[in-house]
């Protein structure tokens, strides 16, 4: 079942001579549980794309749809409600709040709902992610997989459609690195959760169901674990 | 607790330095507004406690309330009380005071004519004490009319001061902009960041609005005080005749304006942060995108003259534009009302000790009505006698005025102001002084002859029209045969006890005598203008006639001396005249006190002065506060940035001289502003206010007198200075900077404590 669609996007930056095509007419999809990384060279587009998949960015043209909604369709209002209950976001740097604890920066997008954060799943996520010890520290006072965690733990708390992952593990030292993939392929498994993660690292890129190449900001590779489907996507 | 509140106290609490400088900044504007609130109630009620004093205790005097109707208008519903004063049998002057519920005055005294079937009243409202009691229809219209200029008033200074909280929120939320890109991110909506941001200013108004209101009135006070030192005691000490001594109070609703427009703005100055901020997309907000440098100017000033820390400093200026463009705009605030303030007031200066200074050629002099109460025996002598010999004065000029008839036989009584004629009596001071040192005629000779010299009208002078010309004219040929005879009449002879004639009272024709004077001279005096054709005699032989001719009283009797001055003649010697003249209250009374005006004038000047320095001081202040914060911060920010130049080989010498560079952007492009402002200014006040002014002393033809010396001095007084405009605008821009570069040293040198591992890995 196709969960994410992407038909044409384009993010432009600058003009004229200056003009640099980041994501230029890419078109694919995803279907739901599916664990897609997205590699490439720097400069190739994928962060970009990743940016615009989770609607944090506009594209100059282009459609996104998750779960049949257009995206861009939605005024800014819905775009955050959106993005807090359809998308879970995980960047290379955490992107943590400095001043709340690593709880609360998990249980964040629930309070900016103006809802209760259920406890059980709380208890199960942190377990999860073995935070409990260090549910409240501030990030400052956690190490850098302790933060990816917690940035996960944010991420998926709200059980999203579709959970986004710039560079997860960019910035961290080879035993996080695998930990971090472990609880990816945990959350992917038991959750049934849609991952896309940009990476530059092949060996992880290997673990995921479907690795998408870009450059130059377009797809020029797209293969499913088993079935290769060349460049273009494997639905457009 | 919701997640906003959440974070915006976290933000209050973890953020303590930019917290405390934000406080600080709310203060501030709180504190000036309460400052300038609290001074407001201050002259507010030393004005209201002026008037209690001295205007009378009644509404309303009617000067020909019946005496029959006396009971009719005490028993008005509403009259409050009402006292009478028999002047003439029938009519009585009736002092009022009037209920509080009286509506409009004016229809109530209508009705009240009607009522009691009064023709006409001759009355007068006393406006200040309806004012101060709140009496009556106009009373809700003035206080409209107050409220409303006060309120405008506080807005546009409250907004001046919006500049302040609007840089503190600025740099706090630049900081934050990031943070805020994430939050957007992971669902929360436009409206959920301002209320963020909203919040935290409420947060922070907790302590900021008592704080700043505390500081306030301290402000106030020491302004009160400042003030008063600087010579305003002295001139009300002056005006001590009425023991008046101001004082200071602090009105509660002056305090709830200074805090309630401190708040609106603080939550419109974080409303507008939000505002925009929410404006970018998250990833912009994430990324600074929007504060990146998009174009590299190859070649900058700062680059030419400093070469690559130059360089480095004018792009990072360009990389926060808006930020650059607040800190400038608050240093050119500061910087222009500095300048053009100081030049202001020092034309003022100028032109008040030119105008007032000027005229009393630097001497303490005063002048004195030389009264006479013929009761009492006292005589206007006795008065010139306790001048001369109180030890105090010399030169004592004297001046007595007194008026005869001529006989006419023309009825018109438009013209019978041509049938009298001026005789002014003086002594040997006051005569030396018209006529310097070549007299017509001796004053001895004068005296003992009982002559008289005309001082012959300048005609052709003169806007005169026929029958003037006509009556000068007689009067110079009539002067030319050596006398005239004039007349003095019975009433004004017994002038001394009951006043003027009135003719519709059915009083007798005066009994007229004549009198014939001796005229030994005809002769001009530029000094006496004002007498045109009148005739001056000797006050030694006026001594011997007055009675006989001109009755008890003089009609008028004026003294003027120069004060004897030995060493110094200040403050102490000043008070031991007005106390002679207290003491002497029965024979003189002050008219001119030219000293005192010039001391007043000088008093009120330095007060000015001081309250100009001070408001100057606070707006420096904050101009201040926003520099050092943004310099401080932009620094603390890019930590990491620093290490990184740092790492690859920056000398620490390079990088001070990198923010300092940064510091003197801030500066000269503030100066050069100020400097185009001031341009702007003096051109349009040489433009606009001068001609205005000009037209205001000299007419619409004011171009003509552009020669005339006096004219010349105005122009010459009222004009600003560029020079010193600019010379002051160069000072307040280096103060500036050395203040900027003080804390750049600081806080690149607390920087420096720490590794550049350590800097770099604290900035990821």
């Amino acid at each position: 079942m196709e969960l994410l669609k992407v038909e044409a996007l384009c993010k432009v930056y600058g003009k004229g001579e200056n003009e640099v095509r980041a994501v230029d007419g890419v078109s694919f999809s995803v279907p739901k549980g599916q664990m897609v990384a997205i590699i490439g060279a720097s400069g190739s587009g994928k962060s970009t794309l990743l940016h615009l998949l989770g609607a944090v960015d506009q594209p100059t043209s282009g459609k996104v749809w998750l779960d049949g909604q257009d995206v861009f369709q939605h005024n800014k209002k819905e775009l955050a409600i959106f993005r807090r209950r359809q998308v879970g976001l995980i960047y290379q740097f955490y992107n943590l709040n400095p001043v709340l604890t690593a709880e609360e920066n998990i249980v964040l997008p629930v309070l900016m709902d103006g809802r209760k954060p259920d406890k059980a799943q709380l208890e199960k996520i942190l377990d999860m992610l073995e935070l409990k010890e260090r549910r409240n520290h501030l990030p400052s006072q956690l190490s850098g997989g302790q933060q990816q965690r917690a940035a996960i733990g944010r991420a998926i708390f709200t059980a999203p459609q579709i959970v986004l992952a710039d560079e997860p593990t960019g910035n961290l030292d080879s035993k996080n690195s695998a930990e971090i993939m472990e609880l990816f392929r945990q959350t992917n498994r038991e959750l049934k959760q849609t991952i896309l993660m940009v990476t530059h690292d092949e060996s992880l890129a290997e673990q995921c169901d479907r690795i998408i190449v870009l450059h130059d900001g377009k797809i020029i590779s797209d293969e499913t674990k088993g079935a290769s489907k060349g460049a273009g996507g494997n639905a457009l | 607790m919701r997640f906003e509140n959440l974070l915006a106290s976290r933000y209050v609490k973890a953020q303590k330095r930019q917290s405390a400088f934000t406080v600080v900044s709310i203060a501030v504007a709180v504190a000036v507004m309460a400052m300038f609130f609290v001074l407001y109630g201050v002259i507010m009620d030393n004005i209201e406690a002026y008037e209690d004093r001295t205007s009378p205790p009644y509404h309303l005097i009617i000067y020909n309330w019946p005496e029959n109707k006396a009971s009719a208008l005490k028993n008005d519903p509403f009259v409050q009380s009402v006292s009478f004063e028999l002047v003439v049998k029938g009519s009585l002057t009736a002092k009022i005071r009037l209920d509080k519920e009286i509506g409009s005055q004016y229809l109530w005294l209508d009705s009240l004519q009607i009522n009691n079937q009064v023709d006409e009243l001759d009355y007068e409202w006393n406006q200040t004490r309806m004012k101060l009691d709140g009496i009556g229809s106009d009373i809700r219209v003035q206080k409209f009319l107050v409220f409303w200029i006060v309120l405008i008033f506080a807005l546009l200074f409250a907004f001046a001061l919006r500049l302040v909280v609007d840089t503190a929120f600025e740099i706090s939320s630049k900081e934050r902009e990031r943070h805020y890109g994430v939050l957007q991110s992971i669902g929360a909506t436009p409206k959920q960041i301002v209320r963020i941001i909203t919040r935290e200013s409420l947060w922070l108004c907790v302590p900021a609005v008592p704080l700043g209101l505390v500081l306030g009135i301290a402000l106030a006070f020491g302004m009160y005080r400042a003030v008063l030192g600087a010579g305003l005691a002295e001139v009300l000490s002056i005006g001590s005749v009425l023991n008046w001594k101001m004082h200071f109070s602090v009105r509660p609703l002056m305090l709830l304006v200074a805090a309630v427009v401190g708040l609106i703005w603080t939550f419109l100055s974080a409303y507008g942060v939000g505002m925009r901020v929410v404006r970018k997309t998250p990833m912009d907000a994430i990324t600074a995108r929007a504060d990146q440098v998009k174009t590299v100017k190859k070649h900058s000033l700062s680059g030419l003259f400093f070469g690559l820390s130059g360089r480095i400093a004018s792009r990072n200026a360009r990389r926060q534009k808006k930020r650059f463009r607040i800190t400038v705009l608050t240093l050119t605030v500061s910087i222009t009302l500095f300048a053009l303030f100081s030049e202001l007031f020092q034309s003022l200066e100028r032109f008040v000790a030119e105008r007032w200074g000027g005229d009393a050629n630097g001497y303490p002099t005063y002048s004195v009505e030389l009264l006479e109460d013929p009761d009492d025996g006292v005589s206007l002598f006795d008065g010139l006698q306790a001048l001369e010999q109180s030890g105090l004065f010399q030169d004592v000029r004297v001046f007595v005025v007194e008026t005869l008839e001529y006989p006419s036989e023309d009825p018109d009584p438009d013209r019978a102001s041509y049938h009298k004629r001026t005789l002014c009596f003086v002594n040997q001071q006051e005569y030396q002084y018209i006529f310097g040192s070549n007299p017509p005629v001796c004053y001895d000779t004068l005296a003992s002859s009982g002559d008289f010299v005309f001082i012959s009208p300048r005609i052709e002078d003169r806007d005169l029209d026929e029958k003037e010309i006509e009556h000068m004219q007689k009067a110079i040929a009539e002067a030319k045969t050596g006398t005239i005879v004039l007349y003095s009449n019975s009433l004004m002879k017994a002038r001394g006890g009951q006043g003027q004639t009135d003719p519709d009272a059915g009083s007798p024709e005066p009994e007229r005598c004549p009198h014939e004077l001796k005229i030994c001279a005809v002769c001009e005096s530029y000094n006496y203008e004002e007498i045109r054709d009148g005739l001056v005699g000797a006050l030694d032989y006026y001594q011997s006639i007055k009675e006989d001719w001109f009755g008890a009283k003089a009609e008028f009797a004026f003294a003027e001396m120069r004060a004897i001055e030995n060493g110094e003649y200040g403050f102490t010697e000043y008070q031991q005249a007005l106390s002679f003249f207290r003491a002497h209250g029965k024979l003189m009374e002050l008219l001119e006190d030219n000293f005192g005006e010039i001391l007043k004038t000088k008093n009120i000047l330095a007060s000015i002065r001081t309250g100009v320095l001070f408001f100057n001081c606070i707006i420096a202040l904050a101009a201040l506060i926003n520099l050092l914060n943004i310099i401080s911060t932009g620094i603390a920010n890019r930590r990491s940035e620093m290490a990184s130049l740092q790492c690859v080989g920056m000398t620490d010498g390079q990088l001070l001289r990198m923010t300092l560079v940064e510091c003197l952007q801030y500066v000269i492009k503030a100066g050069v502003v100020s400097a185009v402002i001031c341009i702007l200014v003096i051109v349009l006040h040489e433009q606009l206010m001068v001609p205005k002014l000009m037209n205001t002393i000299y007419g619409e033809e004011w171009m003509l007198y552009l020669e005339d010396r006096n004219a010349k001095i105005i122009m010459d007084l009222v004009k600003l200075d560029p020079v010193t405009i600019f010379a002051r605008i160069a000072l307040a821009s280096a103060l500036a900077f050395a203040a900027g570069s003080v804390d750049t040293i600081l806080m690149l040198h607390a920087q420096n404590k720490n590794s550049l591992t350590e800097r770099i890995h604290n900035e990821a």
